[in-house]
């Protein structure tokens, strides 16, 4: 199997975060999980990305969520407007309501660690939301 | 044979004894290299390979097996389903003993829960006998499963655990509650839990005649043979049971299983050798759990925080046929000093397999209740919860008022306590995060496991050459028994290591008694330790009786035995070597036999405990709930320590198995099927590496003159206690979210409010 990213993909790389909260630390399914890329310019948010895992059956694109995200200014006031427009229409099937509560602050989690640029090296437990805020350089 | 002279000659413990020597395992090569031989590795020429086909209905009955397009599969020999099993010379469902569990032997068309094996497939390849197996397509009578602890009327259980009372009770608990001054009632709710040791259960079984010979992993060789014996009507000694590795057992190999038996019938209806492996996925049924528990603690202490009463109810399950009941108030007898004690049962009949004996039974279950309720007391009372449990230090067993033969336990807190950094732990909960604002809390569990002892036997030999053989039927499970166990061999007949044969691990050897209840290195040591004694007393007397010996005569001087020699105990420039007391007195060699068995002089009058404490560091993330433990300090006091490099593995794997316990494990029945949901290692959760956090065993020195002569307790079991419940209590301090119901979960702790 191979991926092919498409170029224009590159303004994302230097605020993007993957998140995945998980029961233990590697080899289980998300709990919940995020996907964040933002694309900033000027120090606003030109176009940005989210998808979720874990609340679905296939990863969920918040597509309402990423509209709201375009053209305001990164910070945790927007990213939870953003949050609640991505879960507005979800529901819960069964025992899973928490489920909904939990993509909201996955998401706000992931786009400000987006929003606080790429790291520089992968942490050494990736996508755990264990790993500290980075300090070092965005990557690029 | 000669009597044992009434002269000293116990061989003395010294600088480079074996015993307290941190030795590498000696089958440690040949494991990471692949050669040790576990019992599916047997491949016998001509052997067959058998599939379980297994019932996916946990209640009711098999209408229709298509055996017919089973055979029809390339490469099948037999399909055994109830109309052509071989006869059994006792019904599978007989139970002449607590301890004869029944087994689904294919007796009938019953199915008495998911996963009970209901048809054999043998063929001449693992890939014919599981295509096979799954063209049988069974078709059922499904009746409605009776599944969790309200699924069934309960009743009040004879007996719990291995024959328990029922009712304990002891002084007067509803006035000791009335009175006190701080009160707490709350439930706590542990789930089904599935042994899963790494290894499967395995068997490869050849019969000749009516004589059986298996490979198959046994906690306890001579109980299987017996209860193989039993079924089929032969006597014991007609069995070889060959065991010399497991990949773990955690009891779940502690009596011969239905599905090794069915290898056993397989090979018979066949009449070739038989290979019968369960797939990950059949070890959730046939072969025991841990049945799920809620428990009722009702505590009341004084305003200085002295306990006042302490109720621990269990409410618990075994299955429709067979009983075990998770012994859980066990640990309520022993721990807390306090004047009114009472423990109760009650128990519901489901339709799963039998419970049954799981690494700690009853106390990992109820130590995480009883300590996570002693730690809500002590929050009540508002004072620290090491201080509460020094305030209610048993001097003596509470309800016996027998002395403890030993009992280190205020050194292991303190030496717990100081290492891990207790002081200055803020009383009220979500106090300290770190650096990255992560919630952080801490918690504090005592751990307790009774010092038991089997029967066992074990035979020593000295030969011409000076050389020794020490034999018994041990089994290693892991822990290092083909290591300490030899470490007690060879200082029992004052040799090295290195002069000693050490055999074991075979059911042609004496029984070494069970490797179960964490009493392994105590039965099986002190069966050796008799059998060396034994032999050096004989060697002592042939010297001491012979003028040519420099020994000759020192009779109540007594002699010492070591490095391979006899020295005079008042004069050691006077001795000789075995090599030389036998060449002279013309034997090949000289055999001792020992055996070993709980004291009862000594178990009358003492309470027999190892103890221990464990500090644990939670982080959580206040926002998602996730928990990590950060860290675990466990102190132990358990004895005499053979191998300390040993002991610290058995105790880190123990309190690993405690964050499992309180973070990770639990099986999810379904409802509807009553089929575990999660019957494989992705969905049922143990920690993985990344889970595991710095872990630090301490071991706090204790001398226990009664419990053995070698003042052996055990290590095997102890270390799960304690550990879950300072994780639980260790992430209501960081959250100020105490959850009862284990194991504690994301959706558990953000959904009982802001975490």
């Amino acid at each position: 199997m191979a991926v092919r990213l498409p170029g224009a993909a590159t303004r994302f790389a230097t605020h993007a975060r993957y998140l995945k909260l998980r029961e233990r630390t590697s080899y289980a399914f998300a709990v919940v999980s995020a996907a964040a890329c933002l694309h900033i310019e000027d120090e606003v948010i030109a176009e940005a990305r989210l998808a979720f895992g874990g609340v679905a059956a296939k990863p969920w694109r918040a597509r309402a969520a990423e509209a709201a995200l375009a053209g305001v200014r990164p910070n945790v006031e927007g990213f939870r407007r953003a949050a609640e427009a991505a879960l507005a229409e979800a529901r819960p099937s069964g025992d899973n309501a928490l489920k909904i509560e939990l993509a909201r602050r996955i998401a706000v989690r992931a786009l400000a660690l987006a929003a606080a640029g790429t790291p520089d090296h992968v942490p050494a437990l990736p996508a755990s939301p264990f790993a500290p805020i980075p300090g070092g350089a965005p990557h690029g | 044979m000669v009597e044992t002279p009434q002269t000293g000659i116990v061989p003395q413990r010294r600088h480079g004894a074996s015993i307290g020597q941190p030795l590498t395992r000696r089958d440690g090569l040949l494991k990471v290299t692949g050669q040790a031989r576990y019992a599916a590795d047997n491949h016998p020429p001509r052997m067959l390979h058998a599939a379980l086909a297994v019932s996916s209905i946990a209640r009711g009955r098999v209408t229709f097996l298509d055996v017919a397009a089973a055979k029809a599969h390339a490469g099948v020999i037999e399909v055994m389903t109830p109309a052509n099993r071989p006869p059994l010379a006792l019904d599978p469902d007989a139970k002449l003993d607590p301890f004869m569990f029944r087994l689904d032997l294919l007796q009938n068309d019953r199915v008495r829960y998911a996963g009970q094996p209901i048809a054999v497939v043998i063929a001449e390849t693992l890939e014919a006998a599981t295509e096979a197996a799954a063209l049988l397509s069974p078709r059922y009578e499904a009746e409605p499963p009776r599944i969790g602890l309200d699924g069934d009327d309960s009743f009040i259980p004879p007996a719990i655990g291995p024959g328990y009372p029922t009712e304990v009770r002891h002084g007067d608990v509803e006035a000791g509650l009335a009175t006190a001054e701080h009160r707490i009632e709350a439930i706590y709710e542990t789930p089904t839990q599935y042994h899963n040791a790494m290894e499967p259960h395995a068997i490869v079984a050849t019969w000749d005649g009516d004589r059986l010979s298996v490979d198959t992993p046994s906690q306890g060789l001579a109980w299987a043979q017996a209860r193989i014996a039993g079924l089929f009507g032969i006597p014991p000694e007609n069995i070889l049971i060959r065991s010399p590795f497991l990949g773990g057992g955690f009891g779940s190999k502690g009596m011969i299983s239905g599905p090794q038996v069915l290898g056993i019938l397989a090979a018979r209806l066949v009449e070739r050798t038989v290979k019968l492996v369960l797939r990950r996925e059949q070890m959730y049924g046939p072969v025991g759990h841990r049945g799920p528990t809620r428990q009722t603690l009702r505590l009341g202490a004084d305003r200085q925080g002295a306990l006042t009463a302490i109720h621990h109810h269990v409410r618990t399950a075994t299955s429709s046929f067979d009983d075990f009941f998770e012994p859980s108030v066990q640990v309520s007898h022993t721990l807390y000093a306090s004047p009114a004690i009472a423990t109760t049962a009650e128990a519901v009949r489901l339709d799963t397999g039998t419970p049954l004996f799981m690494r700690a039974p009853g106390e990992a279950s109820g130590s995480i209740a009883l300590e996570s309720a002693i730690d809500e007391m002590a929050h009540r009372v508002g004072i620290d919860p090491l201080e509460f449990r020094l305030r209610n230090y048993a001097e003596v067993e509470p309800i016996s008022g027998k002395p403890f033969s030993s009992k280190a336990l205020r050194e292991c807190y303190a030496q717990g306590a100081a290492r891990f950094g207790w002081e200055g732990r803020p009383l009220a909960p979500r106090q300290m995060r770190d650096e990255n604002g992560l919630l952080v809390g801490w918690g504090l569990g005592t751990a307790t496991f009774p010092a038991i002892m089997f029967q066992g036997q074990a035979r020593a030999v000295v030969r011409r050459d000076g050389t020794g053989l020490v034999e018994l039927g041990a089994q290693d499970m892991g822990q290092g028994a083909w290591t300490a166990l030899a470490q007690i061999a060879a200082d029992s007949l004052g040799l090295e290591l290195d002069q000693l044969e050490f055999r074991s691990g075979s059911s042609d050897l004496p029984d070494a008694g069970i490797a179960g209840g964490s009493s392994h290195t105590a039965t099986a040591g002190m069966a050796i330790h008799g059998a060396g004694v034994d032999v050096i007393a004989k060697l002592a007397e042939l010297a001491m009786a012979d003028e040519r010996s420099p020994l000759f005569g020192a009779n109540n001087a007594g002699v010492l035995a070591r490095g391979g020699r006899l020295t005079r105990r008042d004069d050691e420039s006077r001795g000789e070597s075995y090599a030389d007391i036998l060449a002279r007195a013309g034997f090949a060699e000289i055999e001792g036999r020992g055996s070993a068995g709980g004291d009862p002089f000594a178990q009358k009058p003492y309470a027999m405990y190892a103890h221990g404490a464990v500090f644990a560091e939670v982080k959580v993330d206040p926002e998602l709930g996730q928990i990590r433990t950060t860290r675990l300090v466990g102190a132990f006091a358990a004895g005499t320590i053979i191998n300390p490099r040993l002991v610290r593995s058995q105790y880190y794997g123990g309190m690993i198995w405690g964050v499992s316990f309180a973070l990770h494990e639990r099986a999810v029945l379904d409802p509807r099927s009553g089929r575990v949901m999660n019957a494989n290692l992705a969905e049922y959760h143990v920690p993985v590496n990344a889970d595991v956090p710095s872990l630090e065993a301490i071991l706090v020195e204790e001398a226990d003159p009664y419990v053995n002569a070698l003042g052996i307790k055990g290590v095997g079991e102890i270390g799960v206690t304690g550990t879950a419940g300072a994780i639980a209590s260790a992430v209501w301090h960081a959250t100020g979210v105490r959850i009862r119901r284990f194991p504690i979960t994301v959706e558990q702790l953000i959904g009982a409010g802001p975490a």
